[in-house]
């Protein structure tokens, strides 16, 4: 080897076998492995328990929206609820594992935080506009059943009337 | 208000044809469809409260007793969308002799003067 001019050195502290043309980087799989291991782990503790606790608010502030958009009737309203939060976990939860991935090369802690935040940041934001997409749900449902009470109002005033009005006391 | 009266033009193919779809549509409140007086050329909704809608007013009276429409009726009756449906109701309106013949569109009398003219045969027994 020493006729190219390469040289092997030992480093102890480092614990790596240099080779001048390349860096053998042989033992240190186990620190590029925790790099990544303390990306994914917290990546996927925190957007789990953001989830939950995001779909847990739905469905309790959710209820009261669909009773009334089911004129009293519990028991239709907590079957729609259970279904919709149902959905809202498999699109989120399918959102997450499917963002873990990343080709980052993870090796300093500056890139873990910045790629821990990357991807926790775009996990927020999908449920953010998965909790709105919620809500517009809730309302429309809401709507259309207050539109159809026996009392609603004609969309637009009487052209005139037929005999003269009896005000209401 | 429990109940709807449309009086509308009988003479008209498609007002007839649009009345009997009314008929197998799913009314919020009933909704009845009488012939209109002589004299007057607007179509005219009126309810059980005495209240009175004409012209454009009272298509959309018809449309917000569906419940398939209803949520459309609130959307044309807002100012944004208002003379869109205004001007949708007068052309439909004044046309609407146009229409019938151009649609084959035929009025009750229509069919029963041609029910009137069909041969039958008298039974052999």
């Amino acid at each position: 080897m020493n006729a190219f001019k390469n040289y092997l050195t030992s480093n102890r502290t480092k614990r790596t076998l240099e080779l001048n043309t390349f860096k053998l980087n042989m033992f240190k799989k186990e620190d590029k492995l925790m790099f990544i291991f303390h990306t994914y782990l917290p990546y996927l503790a925190l957007s789990i328990a953001v989830t939950v606790w995001v779909a847990r608010t739905l469905h309790k502030n959710g209820r009261t929206f669909l009773i009334d958009a089911f004129h009293g009737n519990d028991a239709l309203a907590d079957s729609v609820n259970h279904l919709l939060v149902v959905g809202f976990y498999l699109i989120n939860f399918g959102w997450i594992v499917a963002a873990l991935r990343t080709y980052q090369e993870v090796n300093t802690g500056r890139v873990l935080m910045e790629l821990l935040s990357d991807k926790i940041g775009t996990v927020l934001i999908v449920l953010g506009i998965m909790h709105f997409l919620n809500i517009f749900i809730f309302s429309r449902m809401r709507r259309r059943a207050l539109d159809r009470r026996p009392d609603a109002p004609p969309p637009i005033p009487p052209s005139g009337y037929l005999h003269p009005q009896v005000q209401p006391r | 208000m429990t109940r709807l009266n449309v009086y509308y033009d009988t003479r008209c193919g498609l007002c007839t044809s649009i009345v009997r779809w009314l008929a197998g549509q799913r009314q919020l409140l009933p909704v009845l469809c009488l012939p209109k007086s002589e004299g007057v050329d607007d179509l005219v909704v009126t309810a059980d409260t005495g209240e009175m809608w004409r012209g454009d007013s009272a298509w959309l009276m018809v449309i917000w007793a569906l419940d398939e429409f209803r949520d459309l009726s609130y959307k044309l009756g807002k100012p944004s969308l208002l003379p869109f449906a205004r001007q949708a109701f007068a052309t439909l309106s004044d046309n609407r002799g146009l229409l019938s013949q151009w649609l084959g569109l035929k009025t009750d009398e229509d069919i029963a003067a041609r029910l009137r003219n069909v041969p039958v045969q008298e039974c052999a027994l």
